[in-house]
């Protein structure tokens, strides 16, 4: 993919796959994130976008990506200045300055973090990321895996509260979580200073690729199908006069005979992601979300069950920050660290169980996480028995 | 572990639940209770689940009460090991959606508040000593049998406490006295006698089982039986000392109710006071619940041979509230009264429904009845009563479990009615020649029923019961005595004498 | 027809009002030039009869592209965007709104610690500016006003002192969660202040002439009502309501209060939700230009392609709807007082495809007309709370909801009429666990509902 850039143009699509990666639950409000990218675009120009091929080895690099609430950052949002702020404090340590931008997690509000640290540094964003999906801990990573170090952990805040953590990984993600607390609920992080050769083993290469190449997929759908509306930019009703451009009116009928609009995004998903639909149907209830004393991890603990609508099945998706485990009847059929991802049938858009209520559409998609993630190791570190679930991933069963 | 006995040694999750350790826990999904529990695992890691065997309580530990994915995950393992039934701890969002996969799974499941570990061990306390867990059922039972009065109750005790068992009390007949009628046709059954006051069989209590009985559990559904016959035959004893003793209330008041104002100074002392009438009334209705107001049809039960009715009373009494309870039957002359009471009353219906009763009594001696009017009020009561009675007198003659009614008997009941010493000592005289006969009774009963068919043979022989050539053989008979049943100017003479003789004939 | 309601749409440079009452609905039409006139038709449509109240859907009169008068706008940060990176807004409608941009340090996180003291030195110097170049109003935003709204108010009391002639709109009075949102949402707010008090004015007098006893109404963008003084204030919130008041009208000409409604226009059907009577509402829509303003707006989807097109998408989803599937024509002839034959034809094969249960439902007049006389008070919230246990979850929604039904009641709802319509506490992603974000939505019957 040489001489590949992202520009102000490629945004929504980004956008969109962020989304879809986010794993329905991390991806709620980040749509401010992306005017914001196209604001800083718009003035930076283009971000290089490499493969660490492409790149010298001996090049300095690093991880960027944000930690904390999408929520607190749409409240607060970045003043542009954060990635200044991270690569003094890492140069600073290293004596070298950074050469290139890796992402934390190509997915969320973090697809979109590199871009713009990468266009406020300008330097090239290598196309790999750390998790393939959201992790709601940032040592959760392939780079952590592959034995890279994550401190010195470089963390910036909005009120620009800079601080370089030189500790293990485990403890600086706890320290920062409570900074992130205390700091307005979200900060931007530096992490895994290493050089693009280590990247080879250590990264899921290709990754914001995949993001944006999913995303495309999203908005074809949402401007195509017949329920087009929000990502399109059309205002509501009485003001829809007008035919976008390229509908084209009464040709729809053809290819949607018989079989509803998500059922063509479904089987377009996953032959570009290789998914497996667990299965789609109404939200039959939407579990209480009670804080959970005593874990490393933010958030509330939740649960909803979707019933089936072809096969009867009760399909219970357990929800912290994001999409955990999937059980149909009782049986275990998907789990961290694939991706879980809720599809919204009446928007056509990823949704999660903040976004739901009762007797919403959904379909519950399964997208297989990167091989490093199914290793004893990754299974250990991403694993259902690291969200504090007592069980074996589906993969293990038959080891 | 215990050798694993045959499936119906081992206690059902019905069991446990009526008088085990489940007792106490909330029931989420009550399916298939029925089945049998071979062992208990206290599970702390889902994977232990696939490790149960066929017929487990799985109790999740507390450490699993992770949230409804959890419980819903061991619910899935155990239902593949055939597990008997879940036992969870409290858990959070443990909600509909759960117990419809239970339900759809015929899974019981049951939450438990406190300790499941504590619970656990109640029931594999429980499993592996089934007889003491029985025991305490056994104990149970006589407990409640003891707070029961009457043979319903504590039937009922054993059809709602025994898990899988029902049981009925059943009369030498097959009459269903009280309990579950299908017991009769029940494949697996165990019975005792029951005896009635007297010490000699009254009835039977027959439990069947849903499936063969262990001989361990056989037992205990005897052991059980035999704790309920006490009861069962002090209950029978007492229903009918109780039978007898409001009989005797009731003839006491009905007679009080019949009886003419008095119009001697006692009237003029109580003036405004209740006359012995209204005494009876008060006693009637309001403390043995019968009507005496509104419209009535009275019946009059009796028996074709004179008997002590203060012997045979209580029997006959008993055998009436078993068939009718909600109807008085007091001891009234010769035989019992009784009444049916309603705005919509007819004779043809009181007297279809006495028929239908009667055949059903089982009574200690043969009954049979008749109806009298339709009348309102406590006159017309001892009117209709009156006419009951007449009508009575015909149908002791037709035989055991007859009934009629006044109004069809029409005039017939005055002949019946005619058995005064003098008539029966002319009768006699009138008949001698007749009576004199080596089979004379027969003939009389034969002429008696030929001049009440009108002279028709074939009637007759229906009416008796035998052939007609029989009847015509007899008629020869009878002439050849020089008695001729078809001269006018005889007829009613010979009616009245016959009518005379028949109590003392049949 | 004791008491009955009138309902206004302004548009296009005419009025299409419908009054309802005793089962009766009359329609009329009029140019919307001239009070004299405007007045004359209501006075024709009541024919004597005592009218209750006037409610007038104004959300055309309130474009801001054409309306808005320019305004300064003030953002409250502890870090003001350095080189002005991503703080942009991508429409155009903004930077044509907002005729200076001022960054002013200070702020509070989502639960209300302050994250930078206020600087007033800098309000006062944009204000003062402001009022230099003829600005008329001023849009103040400051972050984490929804939880603390402390820096907001001590900035509008300074401008309101030192400037009195300059109109202030504050954050977070317009809308939720979300600064460039809600920052755009005051933008719009302000800039619409003196068209609004206008408009406003201009309806109550009209109403006035119907009689003493008669109340006037304006309908929200999330299908209820507010009062005269609350639009004077917070005009945004009577944006987008033409969608929201069809809605209402569809789902009460059908005769049910919860139901997907298809609205059948010439070009296209817009499919919404009503639940208990109220349209189901979102703050992510885009608003005028395509501008997200984190104010709650009525939910509708719209389908466009031809008639069966539309017709076989309604049919699916009302297929997979639990409640009654309703079709309105929402269009009305642009020069005359028929129906649209193109919106009616739409709905028909509409309704040709759906099962018997369903509502086909042709008004006698105008729909959002008819809606808008229909349209009753509710409240919307959206905060963020903190609590360590559900006791004490339970008790703080209380107290929020409780609020909620504070602003029905000041809405002019019947006293013992109010009701919470739905609360939500959202678990927040990757915060502290125990952090919710709260979302309240509240309704009420009015006090002239017959």
């Amino acid at each position: 993919m040489t001489g590949r850039s992202i520009t102000v143009e490629d945004v929504p699509a980004l956008l969109a796959g962020a989304e879809f990666f986010s794993t329905s639950a991390a991806g709620e409000g980040i749509e401010f994130a992306g005017f914001w990218l196209e604001d800083i675009l718009a003035r930076t120009g283009p971000v290089e976008l490499v493969t660490a091929d492409e790149l010298d080895p001996d090049t300095p690099c690093a991880a960027v990506g944000a930690m904390g609430s999408t929520v607190a950052m749409a409240e607060l949002p970045p003043s542009g200045e954060e990635p200044l702020a991270l690569a003094r404090s890492l140069g600073g340590r290293f004596g070298a300055p950074l050469g290139a931008i890796m992402p934390l997690n190509a997915a969320s509000v973090n697809a979109l973090h590199p871009v713009a640290a990468a266009a406020v540094l300008g330097l090239p964003l290598i196309d790999c990321d750390g998790m393939g999906r959201v992790f709601p801990l940032i040592h959760q990573t392939t780079y952590e895996l592959a034995g890279l170090s994550l401190s010195p952990l470089a963390v910036v805040s909005a009120g620009n509260d800079s601080l370089l953590l030189d500790t293990g990984s485990a403890r600086a993600e706890q320290i920062a979580r409570s900074i992130a607390q205390a700091a307005g609920g979200w900060l931007l992080c530096g992490m895994y200073r290493t050089r693009v050769g280590l990247l080879r083993e250590a990264a899921i290469h290709g990754s914001m690729s995949r993001t944006l190449e999913v995303g495309r997929l999203l908005r074809e759908h949402a401007s195509d199908g017949a329920t087009a509306q929000a990502l399109a930019g059309d205002p509501p009703w009485p003001e829809v006069a007008s035919w976008p451009p390229h509908a084209r009116p009464g040709d729809g009928e053809s290819s949607r005979r018989g079989t509803a609009p998500h059922e063509h995004l479904l089987r377009d998903l996953m032959a570009a992601t290789g998914a497996t639909v667990l299965g789609g149907g109404r939200v039959v209830e939407l579990g209480p979300s009670t804080r959970q004393a005593g874990t490393v991890y933010p958030g509330n603990p939740t649960s909803m069950v979707v019933h089936d609508h072809d096969s009867g099945r009760l399909i219970r998706l357990e929800a912290h920050n994001e999409l955990v485990l999937a059980l149909a009847d009782g049986a275990l059929t998907a789990a961290v660290p694939d991706l879980l991802c809720l599809l919204d049938r009446g928007t056509l858009r990823m949704t999660g169980p903040e976004r739901l209520t009762v007797g919403d559409q959904v379909d519950a998609l399964c997208v297989p996480a990167a091989p490093v993630w199914h290793s004893v190791h990754g299974l250990g570190l991403g694993g259902p028995g690291a969200f504090g679930f007592p069980l074996r991933h589906p993969r293990q069963e038959g080891r | 572990m215990k050798r694993a006995g045959r499936p119906s040694e081992q206690l059902t999750v019905d069991e446990l639940v009526r008088y085990g350790p489940l007792g106490h826990a909330e029931m989420l999904v009550g399916e298939n209770l029925a089945r049998p529990v071979s062992r208990v695992a206290l599970i702390s890691d889902l994977d232990q689940v696939r490790h149960c065997g066929p017929g487990t309580a799985v109790v999740l530990s507390r450490g699993l009460a992770l949230g409804a994915w959890a419980v819903e995950s061991a619910l899935r393992l155990a239902w593949e090991r055939s597990a008997a039934c879940l036992v969870s701890p409290a858990v959070v969002g443990l909600d509909q959606a759960t117990a419809q996969l239970a339900r759809r799974m015929r899974l019981p499941v049951f939450v438990v508040t406190g300790d499941t570990a504590a619970c656990a061990l109640d029931l594999a306390a429980a499993i592996a000593s089934p007889e003491a867990a029985r025991a305490r059922l056994a104990a149970r039972c006589a407990e409640l049998f003891a707070e029961r009065s009457n043979a319903r109750g504590i039937v009922g005790v054993i059809n709602s406490e025994v898990p899988g068992v029902t049981a009925a009390l059943v009369a030498p007949d097959g009459h269903v006295l009280a309990g579950q009628a299908s017991v009769d046709r029940a494949e697996h059954r165990v019975q005792v006698d029951v005896p009635g006051p007297d010490g000699r069989r009254w009835a039977e209590l027959v439990a069947a089982t849903a499936g063969p009985s262990s001989p361990t559990w056989a037992e205990t559904v005897l052991l059980i039986l035999r704790l309920a016959r006490g009861p069962l035959a002090a209950s029978v004893a007492r229903e009918r000392l109780e039978a007898v003793h409001g009989a005797e209330r009731g003839r006491a008041a009905l007679r009080a109710l019949f009886a003419p104002p008095d119009p001697g100074p006692a009237a003029q002392a109580e003036p405004a006071g209740r006359d012995r009438g209204d005494e009876g009334r008060a006693v009637l209705e309001e403390a043995l619940g019968w009507r005496v107001d509104g419209r009535h049809v009275a019946v009059f039960l009796r028996s074709g041979t004179p008997l002590d009715t203060a012997a045979t009373g209580p029997g006959v009494i008993s055998a009436w509230q078993e068939v009718i309870d909600d109807l008085p039957l007091v001891p009234w002359e010769t035989g019992w009264a009784s009444w049916w009471t309603g705005e919509e009353i007819e004779v043809e219906q009181v007297a279809s429904a006495l028929r239908r009763h009667l055949a059903r009594m089982r009574s200690p001696i043969p009954l049979s009845a008749g109806v009298g009017r339709v009348a309102e009020g406590p006159e017309g009561l001892r009117e209709s009563l009156s006419q009951a009675m007449l009508a009575a007198g015909v149908t002791v003659r037709d035989g055991p479990g007859t009934v009629r009614s006044f109004d069809e008997l029409g005039f017939r009941v005055l002949l019946a009615s005619l058995s005064q010493p003098e008539l029966v000592g002319s009768a006699r005289m009138v008949l001698a020649d007749l009576l004199s006969a080596p089979d004379g009774p027969v003939l009389v009963a034969t002429l008696a029923a030929l001049l009440d068919c009108a002279n028709s043979t074939s009637q007759a022989a229906a009416r008796l019961g035998v052939h007609r050539n029989t009847v015509l053989g007899r008629l020869e008979r009878i002439r050849a005595r020089g008695v001729d049943p078809d001269r006018p100017d005889q007829r009613l003479a010979l009616h009245l004498a016959c009518y005379a003789l028949l109590p003392e004939v049949s | 027809m004791a008491g009955a309601r009138i309902g206004v749409r302004l548009g296009a440079g005419q009025a299409r009002a419908a009054l309802v009452g005793g089962g009766d609905i009359r329609h009329a039409r009029c140019h919307s030039g001239d009070d004299r006139v405007l007045a004359r038709m209501l006075r024709g449509l009541a024919q004597g009869t005592p009218v209750r109240s006037v409610t007038w859907d104004v959300s055309a009169e309130l474009d801001p592209a054409s309306a808005g008068s320019p305004v300064a706008s003030v953002r409250v940060m502890p870090r003001p965007p350095a080189r002005g990176l991503g703080s942009g807004h991508p429409s155009p409608l903004l930077p044509a709104l907002v005729r200076r941009q001022a960054d002013v340090v200070g702020g509070h996180d989502l639960f209300g610690v302050e994250l930078a003291t206020l600087d007033i030195y800098e309000v006062f110097r944009t204000a003062a500016a402001a009022q230099a170049e003829g600005i008329g109003a001023l849009a103040l935003t400051a972050t984490g006003a929804v939880g603390c709204p402390h820096h907001e108010l001590t900035a509008a009391e300074l401008v309101r002192e030192a400037f009195p002639r300059l109109r202030v709109s504050l954050s977070h009075q317009v809308g939720g969660l979300g600064l460039l949102d809600r920052e755009a949402a005051t933008v719009i707010n302000a800039a619409l202040l003196s068209r609004a008090e206008q408009v406003v004015e201009r309806c109550v007098q009209i109403s006035g002439r119907l009689g003493a006893s008669t109340s006037a109404w304006f309908v929200a963008g999330d299908g209820g009502r507010i009062s005269a003084e609350r639009l004077r204030l917070l005009p945004v919130l009577g944006l987008s309501a033409t969608g929201a008041a069809a809605l209402t009208g569809a789902a009460r000409l059908a005769g049910v209060d919860d139901a997907v409604v298809g609205l059948a226009g010439a070009d296209g059907l817009s499919v919404g939700h009503v639940r208990d009577g109220l349209p189901n509402v979102a703050t992510d829509r885009p608003g005028p230009g395509g501008v997200r303003m984190a104010v709650p707006q009525a939910s509708l989807t719209p389908m466009r392609g031809s008639y069966a097109a539309t017709a076989s998408a309604f049919a699916l989803l009302a297929e997979h709807d639990q409640h009654t599937a309703v079709i309105a024509v929402a269009g009305a002839d642009p020069d005359g007082d028929a129906r649209d034959q193109a919106a009616t034809d739409r709905a028909r094969t509409a309704a040709a495809r759906l099962p018997s249960t369903s509502v086909l439902v042709e008004p006698p007049a105008e729909l959002a007309a008819i809606g808008a006389a229909g349209t009753e008070p509710s409240a919307w919230l959206d905060t963020v709370l903190y609590a360590e246990t559900s006791e004490v979850l339970a008790r703080k929604q209380a107290a929020a909801e409780q609020r909620a039904l504070t602003l029905v009641a000041e809405s002019g709802a019947r006293l013992g009429s109010e009701r919470v319509v739905s609360s939500r506490a959202l678990s927040l992603s990757f915060l502290r666990s125990g952090s919710y974000r709260l979302v309240v939505r509240a309704g009420g019957r009015a006090e002239d509902d017959a």
